[in-house]
């Protein structure tokens, strides 16, 4: 790693809503599993990371679609990218390609970072001004 | 590594992740012109790609940017080329990296000032939420 990437601590996937963060702690669980080198069942964690995926995204889409959100389509966007590079990644493995799943693993903390701190973030202090 | 004092020549975006990568791309881009050891700097050049492009995508992803798909269309473009000019001058064929040394500068000028422009300041637009929470540190 150089100083050129997002510098990402795990208490920045927490955005103060409880169930969103207990997602985020699951997701974390599975991608620690993932970027474990003694770790070399691939296939067997990239299918646990793309069920918990479809979930998280869902359950977190349901809460905005329920509250009326109004970011929502942008929000499902990048869900619906992130999702679509599950498959890819699970494409690559099953091609072979290992590589592609260790490169998919190291940058999946920074994607989830970003995404947390500002997607999430912003839905977070939405969903708890509704309840306060 | 780049000085962390130094900005990007003509490559600046105003988002500071981004322009530090800039000036070690105008950095990697100088010494592929000055042509020594070229095997090591296309190396090199292709190794900051990934790292470059990938930065790039997944704030593009992960903030939902729109113009993702024309963005790294470019960027899948731009790898394929530096991957078969390496591909080639290791195959005894050096006229293809000094092709490359020559249009490399003038793709990036034009990439950083529009398509690099455009996410910048979206993200401009969004940073405001990310500072916000560097503000309120660990929980």
């Amino acid at each position: 790693m150089t100083a050129a990437t997002v510098k990402v601590r795990h208490d920045e996937i927490l955005v103060g809503f409880k169930p969103i963060d207990d997602l985020h702690k699951e997701f974390q669980d599975i991608l620690d599993a993932l970027n474990d080198p003694a770790e070399a069942d691939y296939g067997q964690h990239l299918l646990a990371l793309h069920e918990h995926l479809l979930r998280h995204c869902a359950t977190e889409e349901r809460f905005m679609l329920q509250e009326n959100y109004p970011h929502y389509a942008r929000h499902k966007r990048a869900h619906e990218q992130l999702l679509e590079s599950v498959s890819d990644v699970r494409r690559q493995f099953d091609a072979g390609d290992i590589a592609a799943v260790r490169r998919y693993a190291a940058g999946m903390m920074e994607w989830f970072a970003i995404h947390a701190q500002s997607e999430d973030a912003e839905l977070a202090g939405f969903l708890k001004g509704l309840r306060a | 590594m780049p000085d962390a004092a130094a900005a990007p020549a003509v490559g600046a975006v105003g988002y500071a992740p981004i322009d530090e990568l800039h000036l070690e791309f105008e950095q990697l881009a100088a010494q592929l012109a000055a042509g020594d050891d070229l095997p090591a700097t296309l190396d090199a050049l292709l190794e900051h790609i990934d790292r470059h492009f990938g930065l790039e995508e997944r704030l593009m992803s992960a903030c939902a940017f729109p113009m993702l798909g024309c963005h790294a269309r470019e960027h899948a473009s731009v790898h394929e080329v530096v991957a078969e000019v390496r591909r080639r001058h290791a195959a005894g064929e050096p006229e293809f990296a000094q092709r490359l040394a020559e249009a490399l500068p003038q793709w990036f000028a034009l990439h950083a000032s529009t398509m690099d422009a455009a996410l910048a300041h979206y993200l401009a637009g969004r940073e405001d939420i990310i500072a916000r929470r560097d503000a309120a540190g660990p929980a």
